[in-house]
Order: C-alpha cells, then structure tokens, then sequence
C-alpha cells in the first residue's frame, strides 16, 4: 500500500485526480436511459403489494384472506403463518422484525399480509378486500415515557422498552466538573426526519427451482445485504445473488434488508415467479426507516478562559417500532460526543428505546446531526456566557492533528481549525458581527465524522476491488462498493485511471452484481473514496506491476524504471523510450502468452475495536477522520417568522478531491438535509400514533427557492493513509448546517431555540413572548 | 365488499417525442402510468403521485406538466415531449449537456425532470436571473444536490446563449 503511494506522490501533477471532470455516469442519467428499480421487468413477472397495519399498537385477532383470494388475477396472498420463522434485524441480538407480523402490529406501516398479483391495480385492489381484526393496545410514543415503570412493552422481552443501553466513562468526569469554573447543563431534542429518496424503495425477487436466489435491490450495501440475508433464510451466500440496480437515492436508507424483500422473495418462491415491488409515498415514509429523533442532555465543564475540559452526554435514542440500526447509531452518536474538541474527560449514558413509531435507522451523519445540534448550540451558549465569539470558542478548543482524543482517536491529519477560519472569513464573519443588522443573524457551526466504522458489521471494516486490463488497454474496475449518485464510480475510475496510467475515458466500472464483486462492507459511514478507493489502487498498482514487467521485456529495460501516463508507458529518466500502454496489454493476452491481466487489491485499514470499557487503540474505530464548518447567514421577518436563507459557507477537510465537483455536489446537498431537519422536516402524529404528514404535499423537503447560495470549501489535509490523500466528505456539512442555523436565529432573535424544527409558529411563539416581556 | 370489474379500455393515440402510439388505456390512468409503463419510456418517473416532486414533469405543448396529474385520455390530440425526445441521436440538447458539465447531476432521479423544466424556462426567458430560475423550479424536488449545481446549469447555459 505504502509503496503505491509513494510512486504516486512523485508525480508533480496528477491527470485526472482533482480535476472537475463530467461524472461517469452523467450522460445516461440526463439522457433518461438509466434503469431503476422501477424501470426493470421481467418476464411472467407478478406485482405484490402490502397490507399494512392502521393501528400503531394492536393484537391482531383475525385475518380473513379469502376475498382477496378469491379476486381474478391474485396468485397468492401470504400471512405470517406462510412465512418461516425468520426474524430481520442489523445485529444478531436484536433481531427482532416479523416481515410479516405475528399476533401484534407494532406501529403505523407494519406489514400484516401481502399479495402477489398479475398487475399492480389488481394487487391493490386485493389488499383492501383482506380483513383484519384487532384489539387495540396502549400506544407509547415518548421515548422518555416508554422507559418508565408500568408503560405497556411494545416487545415483551425488553425492559422497560430499551433495546440496548451503552455506558462508559474516559478520563474522571467527576473531578472534570469539579475543576471547572463553569458548568453548563442543557437539553435539547431533534425530529423524526425522513429520508425522502425521490426513488421510493423497492425490489424485484426470483427464487427459482435450483432455489437460486436473485433479488434486484435498489441498496447501498449489496454483500452486507446479502449476508443478512443469508443469514435470515439460513441459504448459503453463494446461493444468493444480489443485483443492485440505480440507487434514486439513498442517504443511509437502503443499508438493510427490508421485511418487503423478504416477503417478496417468498411469495416469489411460493408463486414461482418473479415478483416486483415498489413502495408508494405514503409507504416510503411509513415503511422504510427514518432517523432518531433524540432527547439530548448535555453537561459540559468549563475554565475561565474558555478551554473546555469536561463532558457528560445523556442520550434517549427513539427508534421506533423495531431496534433495526438503533443501537449501531446510538453507541455511535454517544461516541462522537468525545470529539470535536479537546476534552480530557467524558462520560455516556445512552439508552435505545422502542416506541410505536416508523422505524428508526441509518441517516447521513449516523447521529451525527443530533449530537452537533446539542454540542453546537451549547458552544454558543458557553460564548455568550463567557463573552467569547464563538468563532474564537471554537478555534481555541477545536481538535488539531496528531490529537488522540480521550476516547482513543487519533487524528492524523486534522483540518478543523482551517475549516472555522475559512467559513469565517467566507462569510465576512467580524465585520457583519460589528456592524449587525437588524433582524438579520450569523451562525456557525463545527461538525465531526468517521470515515468507515469498525464493528458496522462483525469486527471487519475492509474493502475490496479487482482491476482487469482488457487486451486493447481499457480497463474495467470491479469494485465492491456501491454509488448511489455520490460518484463512486467516478472516483473509482479516476483513481485506476491515474494509478495506471490511462485514459480516464477508457476506465469502466462494475459494482452491481455480488456474484461478480468482492466483498465489501457498503457505501456507508463516508467510507466510499477512502476504503474502495484504497481497494482499486492497490489492485491498480498489482495489474500495472503485471503490466510493467511485461513492457520491460519489450523494452529490456528493469520494469522498476517505468512510468506510465496517458495510455503511455516510458522510462522515467527518458520518456522518449515508451511503448503504447496498448500495445503491451495486447502482446501479454493475445500474442504471446495469454495471460489474463487481474489485479487484486484489498483495503484493511489499522482502525481497531474497542476495550470492554468502550475505549480504542489508536487509531480508533477508523483509519481517518473527516471534519467540516458552516457559517450561515439568515434573515428572520419579525412578523411572519419566515427565515430567510441569505448564504451558506462550508468548509470541509476531505482529504483531498478527487472530484472536486462531486465533493461540492455532496455538500451542497448535504445541507438541505441539514437545515431541512433544524427548519421544516419532522414526521408528526396524533396521540393513537397515526402519522399526519406522510406525503409529500404535508411533509416539506427545501425546494430550489428556500435554499441559500452556497459556497463550498474543499479543505485539501492529504492524509496519508488515503488514496492520493483522500479521506471522505458527505456528511459534516448536513450536521454543521442544522446546528448554525439554529445559532444564526438565535442571533437574528435573541431567541435560544433548543428543539428542532425550528417552525416559523414556534419561532412567532416566542417573539410575540419576549415582545410582551 | 364486492369485486370490482375491470373498467372498460379506451382507444387513445398519444403524440409522443414526434410519433403516434395507440394504446388501450382504462380512463382513470395518468400519463404517467402510460408512458412509463405500456410505452416504456424509462425517463419519466414516479416519486409522489400527487404533483409535488416533480420526477414525472413532461412538457405538453412546450409547457411543463406533472405527468402523474394528467390523465392519459387528456393528452391525446397533444404533443408530448419526455427526456427521450430532447436528445437527437447522440447529440445532448444544450440544457442536458449543461447539467452533465456543471455536476447537476447525482442519483439522477429528478433528472429529466429538471432537465424539462429547464428547457421550458429558457423558452419562455433566455435570460433569467438566479431567483427566477429558482423560483421556476419550485415544483421540483431533489434530494440530492441542494439544487446548486443546477441552478448553476441553467445560469451557464444562459449565459452561452447571450444572457448576463
């Protein structure tokens, strides 16, 4: 590894890598020609669809299927009893999701019985004649209130409704707080935001007669998928093949196998035939997952000068009906709370609870946007009590490189302190605070992330790729990651582009099919660039070594003396001796001895598991660490409330670019999500849990008029450890935009909103309070 | 409950990218339904069903519609432009080529639908200012790109053709 690295830092000036170049995928998509899940149909192919459940807690007394049974053009209708007894789940101990629900419903959206159809009118048609009786059961929404005595269990072998509680201490929290001069104890909470993928989910399963498994998946993850599976159904991998199709978005969404996949690949196995779904709307907020609205308490420890030395992060993480990634996201997010800044001490408690809400999973930032939003908004709060700007807070406790965090992270490269600068200046950050204007206000905001997570699945974290030279030069990458539009795949060529030498217009790439890839834990946790990216340079480098050694033949030259650039490979002290990149991959499979050119590389990063008490080895759950900033600028109208974004400026340190216009793409998109879930966005219900807003009319997502200019800053820190210098990007700037948005209409008001979203009603609320003060 | 009969199909010729379909469609089908799925038009998306998101915009008579909210029967007698009708051959109209050059593009779900949007725009107003293009815009949802490097898009092309 360290020796690709080396080669390729001595060339002065990279082709292809850091420069904006057209992603490769751009030109089908524009065109329309690109296939999603949606898209694809396959011959005798049924439509099912899914009864779900109206009630948010409910014993289920009775199912009549006949009717439905008895429509024309309805092959199958399937209950819990036509299932095996499988239940779904992210960790082996949680597996605790019925696809189909036995004896209970759980919440608004759970699966109670399924249709395989010759249409998908008739198999909507068929759903509505299936009767269901039940006895209606109390419904606990609060997760605060769902972990007190005597509350009803939603599953009756938890414990007072808490799925999975973490705890532990770094450092000595108490004398922490004790040698601090001030102390600062606020609460703050966050919303139950929805992904919103413009594709809605879906799949098409085919079981055939050698009990072949083919599920077409519009996923993130396809070998860690096809290992749950696996491991549900109880089938050998080999026997299951996961195609994934487009991805129409993803935003952590599709990073686990649904109860909807499982019910479709048995009504295919039971139809004999292949069966498609594809989830409606109201279904894609209801019955995918969405993120955990969190209850924060945060403690914090302060000197006289600022330095902040302590903190205690009390979390209640609501994830919903069923534990799916909860516990992943909540030890995570009680993990981020030790970084950002350097403190010496720190403490958790955080507790996953059950409610009887849409279920709770993976969304950009995996806590991360909660656990800033609380961090964040108390930094301001420790400013303006200590009379500090919170630019300079932050810039005198940010974490710096070669920082080992309490926790046991160790940062490399570190660009946080260059991320508060830029954003500060970008936004004009002393002057506007000198001259402030009215009802106008600016907010910043740091933010932290990991770059791939050890313990995501099993103790593995690794990422594989092969790299086959075609016999005219071209190159095909096989990569076991996934693009979800994210630029994977652009990424990935450009690096085997500029690793070997070629064209990055000859460079393909396949990452669709687990029959053909390597395994890879998926397109998660920002681990894209770094981890696949480290993957197809490696196995780039082990085919141009095959390369090389054959072109030093023809050229009788030691291949240690060659170089290779655009489709040239020449002796570095002399390019004038070169031969065609071309020519050698021709003379090595066709004309002499037919050797395949397969260059295999794997990424096996020193990131390392946590002890018993919660704390890593250096360098800590991951290899490398990303880190960004925002500063915003709004607008609040003292009569309407509206807020008006006026400018975005976020700085993030990725590593370096490989695609610059790809890594601005990521945050600018990044940050809708963010202030989406600090302004408008929130699933809402009613006190029996039935949802309010699960269209798209009642549920808003940031429109082209409601989102600010942005300017993004690509801070280039080139970690070592990555391809090129690449670390990953994708994520701070969602967290940092919820956070400096709430801090820039406290600045705009005066008003310290600590619960998001901040609504234009709560916003009135509140100015029409302190007017009457 | 009581089983409910097919209804009938009606005979329609839809006008679609220049050529003439006949389908049988059941008159409560939208546009959508018809073109995505019995012509097969790959372009034209469903993401809500209720003309929020945009995903199934065609233009119908050069205008912008939510395909999802016009019934197929409607459309007949009109000329029906999708993402597939704006390329010729292998030659990207300028507004496509645009969005590939400027990095409008991610998942590419909302694609051809802000890709329509756009060329619409341009005909109406070659010019337009930043706040116009997004105001035009509104009706389109994306969830991946912040919508800036679209906006982006639609300035530079503008600019090309003469603007400011």
């Amino acid at each position: 590894m360290l020796k690709t690295v080396t080669l390729s830092k001595l060339k002065r000036e990279y082709s292809v890598i850091g420069k904006k170049l057209p992603k490769i995928d751009a030109i089908p998509k524009v065109t329309g020609d690109v296939l999603y899940i949606d898209n694809i149909k396959l011959p005798d192919m049924l439509w099912a669809k899914i009864l779900r459940s109206p009630y948010a807690h409910a014993k289920i007394k009775r199912i009549d299927t006949s009717k439905a049974e008895q429509l024309p053009g309805v092959k199958l209708v399937i209950t819990a009893k036509d299932l095996p007894d499988i239940k779904i789940g992210f960790i082996p101990e949680l597996y605790d999701h019925s696809p189909l629900a036995i004896d209970k419903v759980r919440y608004v959206g759970d699966e109670v019985a399924a249709v395989a159809a010759i249409d998908e009118e008739t198999a909507e048609k068929a759903i509505k004649l299936i009767e269901v009786e039940y006895e209606l059961l109390p419904v606990v929404l609060d997760p605060e209130e769902a972990m007190t005595e005597y509350v009803p269990l939603i599953h009756e072998n938890s414990k007072r409704n808490i799925a999975k509680s973490y705890h532990a201490e770094f450092g000595n929290v108490e004398r922490g707080f004790k040698e601090a001069k001030y102390i600062f104890e606020d609460r703050f909470l966050t919303t139950q935001q929805a992904h919103v993928c413009l594709e809605t989910h879906g799949c098409i399963a085919k079981w055939d007669a050698n009990d072949k498994i083919t599920l077409w998946e519009s996923c993130q993850i396809p070998h860690t998928f096809r290992m749950h599976l696996a491991n549900f159904l109880n089938i050998p991998q080999g026997k299951i093949s996961i195609k994934k199709v487009t991805v129409g978005g993803g935003f952590g969404s599709k990073t686990e196998v649904f109860a909807y996949d499982i019910i479709c690949l048995f009504l295919a196995k039971k139809a004999g035939r292949p069966v498609k779904l594809v989830l409606s709307r109201e279904e894609e907020f209801l019955g995918t997952v969405t993120r955990h609205p969190m209850v924060i308490e945060i403690k914090t420890g302060v000197k006289g000068d600022g330095t902040i030395t302590t903190r205690y992060v009390k979390l209640i993480v609501d994830t919903g009906a069923y534990a799916s990634q909860g516990p992943l996201v909540t030890g995570s997010t009680a993990w981020k709370g030790a970084h950002y800044y350097r403190i010496s001490n720190y403490k958790y408690d955080a507790h996953c609870v059950y409610t009887n809400k849409p279920i709770c999973s993976a969304y950009r930032t995996f806590g991360g946007v909660q656990i800033t939003f609380a961090i964040e908004l108390q930094m301001d709060i420790i400013a303006e009590k200590l009379g500090i700007d919170p630019v300079e807070l932050r810039l005198k406790n940010a974490n710096q490189p070669g920082d080992v965090t309490v926790i046991g992270s160790e940062f490399w490269t570190c660009g946080l302190k260059e991320c508060i600068e830029k954003v500060a200046e970008g936004i004009n950050w002393y002057e506007k605070k000198k001259m402030k204007m009215p009802n106008r206000g600016l907010g910043i905001a740091c933010a932290f992330m990991e770059c791939g997570f050890r313990g995501f699945i099993g103790n593995t974290d690794m990422s594989a790729a092969f790299v086959k030279v075609n016999v005219d030069g071209t190159v095909t990458v096989i990569t076991g990651g996934t693009d979800l539009g994210t630029g994977l795949e652009t990424a990935m060529a450009k690096i085997a582009a500029e690793e070997l030498g070629v064209r990055y217009q000859d460079v393909t790439v396949i990452s669709q099919d687990t029959d053909v890839t390597p395994f890879d834990v998926g397109e998660v946790a920002s681990r894209g660039t770094h981890f696949c990216g480290n993957a197809v340079m490696a196995a780039a480098f082990d085919a141009k070594k095959q390369i090389f050694k054959a072109a030093a033949e023809l050229l009788k030259c030691n291949p240690l003396d060659l170089e290779s650039t655009d489709g040239k490979i020449y002796l570095s002290n002399n390019p004038s001796v070169a031969i065609p990149f071309s020519k050698v991959t021709r003379f090595m499979q066709l004309e002499e001895k037919g050797v395949p050119i397969l260059g295999k590389g794997y990424y096996a990063p020193d990131s390392t598991m946590p002890d018993e008490k919660g704390k890593y080895k250096p360098p800590g759950a991951c290899p490398v660490y990303t880190f960004g900033a925002l500063t915003i600028e709004v607008e609040v109208d003292p009569e309407t409330a509206e807020v008006k974004l006026i400018e975005a400026i976020c700085a993030t340190d990725l590593g370096r670019a490989i695609n610059p216009l790809g890594a601005e793409g990521q945050i600018e998109g990044g940050i809708q999500h963010g202030l989406g879930l600090a302004l408008v966005e929130g699933l809402l219900f009613d006190k029996e849990g039935r949802p309010l807003n699960a269209s798209l009319s009642d549920y808003r997502i940031l429109g082209a008029a409601d989102m600010p200019k942005i300017k993004p800053i690509l801070v280039e820190t080139v970690d070592p450890k990555g391809p090129f210098g690449a670390k990953g990007g994708s994520q701070v700037e969602t967290s940092a935009a919820a956070a400096a948005i709430a801090n820039a209409i406290c600045d705009a008001t005066g008003i310290r909103f600590k619960e998001a979203p901040i609504t234009p009603e709560k916003i009135l609320h509140e100015l029409k309070k302190k007017r009457e003060a | 409950m009581r089983i409910i009969k097919p209804e009938m199909k009606q005979k329609v010729s839809l006008k679609v990218n220049g050529d003439y379909y006949t389908v049988f469609v059941r008159s409560n089908k939208t546009l959508l339904e018809v073109l995505s799925n019995d012509l097969g038009l790959t372009g034209v998306k469903y993401g809500c069903g209720t003309g929020e998101c945009g995903a199934c915009t065609v233009l119908i008579d050069g205008k912008p519609v939510s395909s999802c909210l016009m019934l197929a029967l409607d459309a007949e007698g009109k000329e029906i432009t999708t993402i597939e009708g704006l390329s010729h051959g292998e030659k990207l109209h300028p507004v496509q080529e645009s969005f590939v050059k400027h990095g409008a593009i991610q998942c590419g779900f909302c694609t051809p639908g802000f890709v329509l949007k756009a060329v619409a725009l341009l005909r109406e107003n070659s010019h337009p200012t930043e706040e116009e293009i997004r105001n035009y815009l509104i009706g389109n949802l994306c969830r991946c790109t912040g919508y800036a490097k679209i906006v982006d898009a639609i300035m530079a092309l503008s600019k090309e053709m003469g603007g400011k």
